[in-house]
């Protein structure tokens, strides 16, 4: 079923830039040539970590690849996972890079202290993950709004600092030796080997974080089509109004949780087996504000854009490097700007577009452009 | 839509800009010159303690090239920020893009456990001015050196100075639960009880102002002498809150506390006498050789500023690398060779490495808070107090 083609094609938020024209085209389109974008979208990706793009895109002195790897690819998986709970559930989640800890550490415990490989702390970590997902859901995801990101944001400090103090993760040393994933064979093309796991090649991670992304849209864009999606949307809008239509929302809530948090755990398998050392101060609050930026940037709610946002978000402060201290400036003039121009997100999601452009939708009280009609339905209250 | 397309003009402008500056980087191996980097943090929290030792390996090599030698060194610094991720990226961009034949750096502990692997299997030497956790020259590995002592021979230092030239019999140490002042300051705590001193310690934590608690204990245990492992923000408040408590013992704190912003964060009337170790010289006198005094003189006049901490490991680091140069060796491979051999009396000590890649001379300087200025007392083994 496709929801967007029962949508008005006129919009009239945002700026001049458009993306409807390709969206009607893309609604239309047949199956053959969706896949055909989409089998050039993953090439394209495999060629991006190309030293001809990179010359362009990292000019600094960094490497293009190990970029794209420990930095970009990273973000655009989490922010993937984040979408699912503050863009498609409505969920103001803050404390986001707790399960990306909680992906890391696992594998620092199981893979250093019992030889677990690669493969088997992946799978381990997910389902950590989701379980702590979970443990933060269940007592938590009765509040709302405010409240509920306030707790997120503390359950984040809480992983953080019980790492920072535990003797048996070594406390702030972190955990150093975390192996590479096994080498899957030296099978070579173009002069790069894509399944050999080493240290100086970057390139066979952010083919590896590539494949989990692809695996995570898949994932989550049939969820968004399903009854499950269908009901974070209703949750998202008006959660009293869809409790009352039968959706048990609270069990969908936990779940939109859980699966952001698997996302993120994977996350943190990939980063602290790349790094081989993690330390606490890998998981600092400000990761959980870039991925939220990345996710709200991109257009909440929209894959496409959780995916522009955290490339943005992790590439531009690299990319302006030379800058030294004014790159952050920079960054935030940018977002600033973003801010003014497409408040809507860089590529929003049609449909939450739409909702919002009607007014009252979404997120409850995060989104600024929500005011107007709250207020209005304020006043009807009062009457 | 003038406001969006001016905005995205802008931004391509700025993009343009960047490919432009971005292309003097400058490989290395066309024959009559060669690339050494410097990492470490100069624009983050602690880029106090980074600055200036970039700025003495800076000194150095400029003044290598004014005698316009057969193979020119350039100097490329990398900015980590001290974040061991962004440190990976930088120093695979580095040995990849750049080919530099050494680094002076990374400049951190926690960036060189996860930068070292990468220059182990690249092959780059490097020497870091101001990594001192103990495990780094554990190992084994043979591309890395270091011209500073370790955190166990700093400790070992400042146990000795504590117990024979304090007289110090209560030994309270407090660390900021990180990982190079929690290493420090359990490794004096350790050292000290060996020494036939009592010990108490306690943790603070680094993001808060108000220590009480901890300035509390300390008082109630009447201390000789306080050690405070970690950086310079914090030593500032917690020393601040000692001495408006009342506490009228030493005051003593590691190599991450010595710099200016101490004084004004304890208070100048506060701060007077307090105490600080450091495997670093900073000798602007020419109190323990000449060379030191020259280097100083030096300094001051390219960079209008006091030599600094680690400012003279950065040149003895430097150096070390000039050496092999003009003995000829211009590849990494050849360079590191040279390392294992090279010995030479460097502005702060004699630079010579042993097999780990420690330096032979193991020597723990200590410093006293006079006025304004930081003042070396001298070697940890003979300094006493004024």
């Amino acid at each position: 079923m496709n929801m967007t083609k029962k949508l008005p094609s006129k919009s009239n938020g945002g700026g001049g830039l458009s993306l409807d024209p390709l969206r009607d085209w893309w609604a239309g389109a047949a199956g053959w040539q969706r896949w055909g974008v989409y089998v050039l979208l993953i090439i394209g990706a495999l060629l991006l970590p190309s030293n001809a793009i990179g010359s362009f895109m990292a000019p600094s002195g960094a490497d293009w690849a190990a970029m794209l790897s420990d930095q970009i690819a990273i973000y655009v998986l989490l922010a993937i996972g984040l979408n699912v709970v503050v863009g498609m559930a409505g969920l103001l989640d803050l404390g986001y890079v707790a399960f990306y800890a909680v992906g890391g550490y696992t594998i620092a415990i199981f893979a250093v202290k019992y030889d677990w490989s690669f493969w088997e702390t992946l799978v381990l970590a997910i389902v950590f993950a989701a379980a702590s997902g979970v443990i933060l859901g269940a007592p938590t995801l009765r509040l709302r709004g405010d409240y509920l990101a306030i707790v997120t944001l503390g359950f984040g400090e809480i992983v953080k600092r019980t790492a920072n103090n535990s003797d048996y993760v070594n406390g702030p040393r972190g955990v150093q030796g975390i192996p590479h994933p096994p080498t899957l064979s030296e099978f070579e093309i173009f002069g790069v080997q894509p399944f050999s796991y080493g240290i100086l090649d970057s390139r066979p991670y952010y083919y590896m974080l590539v494949f989990f992304i692809v695996l995570a849209i898949i994932f989550v864009k049939r969820l968004e089509r399903s009854r499950v999606g269908r009901a974070w949307t209703s949750i998202r809008e008006d959660e009293d109004a869809a409790e009352l239509m039968g959706v048990p929302t609270f069990r969908f809530k936990l779940a939109a949780f859980a699966i952001g948090a698997a996302i993120g755990g994977s996350g943190g398998v990939v980063f602290a087996a790349k790094q081989t050392s993690i330390l606490p101060t890998n998981f600092e609050f400000m990761v959980s504000a870039l991925v939220l930026a990345a996710v709200v940037l991109g257009g909440s709610g929209s894959i496409p854009g959780a995916m522009l946002g955290a490339f943005v978000v992790a590439w531009l402060p690299e990319r302006f490097r030379f800058l030294d201290d004014y790159r952050m400036l920079l960054f935030g003039a940018a977002l600033v700007a973003m801010m003014i121009f497409r408040p809507e997100g860089l590529w929003p999601s049609r449909q939450r577009k739409a909702e919002l452009a009607e007014g009252g939708g979404g997120m409850g009280h995060m989104g600024a452009e929500v005011g107007e009609q709250q207020t209005g339905a304020a006043a009807e209250v009062t009457k | 839509m003038m406001r969006v397309a001016g905005a995205v003009a802008m931004s391509a402008v700025l993009a343009l800009g960047a490919g432009a500056c971005g292309g003097d980087g400058g490989g290395s191996g066309d024959g009559d010159s060669i690339t050494i980097g410097f990492m470490g943090d100069l624009t983050g929290e602690n880029s106090g303690l980074v600055i200036p030792p970039k700025q003495g390996a800076e000194l150095a090599i400029e003044q290598y090239n004014a005698t316009n030698p057969e193979v020119k060194i350039n100097f490329k610094t990398y900015d980590s920020q001290g974040k061991p991720e962004q440190a990976t990226t930088l120093a695979l961009g580095a040995v990849k893009q750049d080919k530099i034949v050494g680094l002076i750096g990374p400049a951190f502990s926690g960036e060189s456990q996860s930068v070292g692997p990468i220059l182990e299997e690249a092959k780059i030497p490097s020497v870091s001015p101001s990594a001192t956790s103990i495990t780094l020259a554990e190992k084994g590995w043979e591309w890395w050196h270091r011209v500073v002592a370790d955190d166990a021979v700093q400790s070992a230092g400042v146990a000795t100075f504590l117990s024979s030239s304090l007289g110090a019999k209560k030994v309270f140490t407090v660390h900021d639960n990180q990982d190079y002042g929690k290493g420090l300051a359990d490794a004096i705590g350790s050292a000290v009880k060996a020494k036939g001193a009592t010990v108490q310690t306690d943790a603070v934590d680094d993001n808060a102002t108000d220590y009480s608690s901890t300035v509390n204990k300390i008082v109630d245990f009447k201390p000789d002498a306080v050690y405070f492992g970690g950086y310079y923000a914090v030593a500032g408040r917690l020393f601040k809150q000692l001495a408006e408590a009342g506490y009228e013992g030493k005051m003593m704190s590691g190599d991450g506390s010595l710099a200016s912003e101490l004084i004004t964060g304890t208070g100048e009337e506060n701060a007077q006498g307090a105490l600080l170790s450091c495997g670093c010289l900073i000798d602007t006198d020419g109190k323990t050789n000449a060379n030191a005094k020259k280097f100083a003189d030096d300094y001051k006049a390219k960079f209008k500023s006091e030599v600094a901490i680690y400012s003279t490991e950065g040149y003895d680091a430097a150096t070390a690398f000039i050496k092999a140069v003009q003995a000829g060796n211009t590849t990494a491979e050849e360079i590191n060779k040279f390392l294992e051999t090279v010995s030479f009396d460097g502005v702060g000590k004699p630079i010579k490495f042993d097999q780990n890649g420690e330096l032979a001379a193991q020597d723990i300087f200590i410093y006293e808070v006079q006025g304004k200025a930081i003042k070396l007392l001298g070697n940890a083994n003979e300094a006493k107090v004024s």
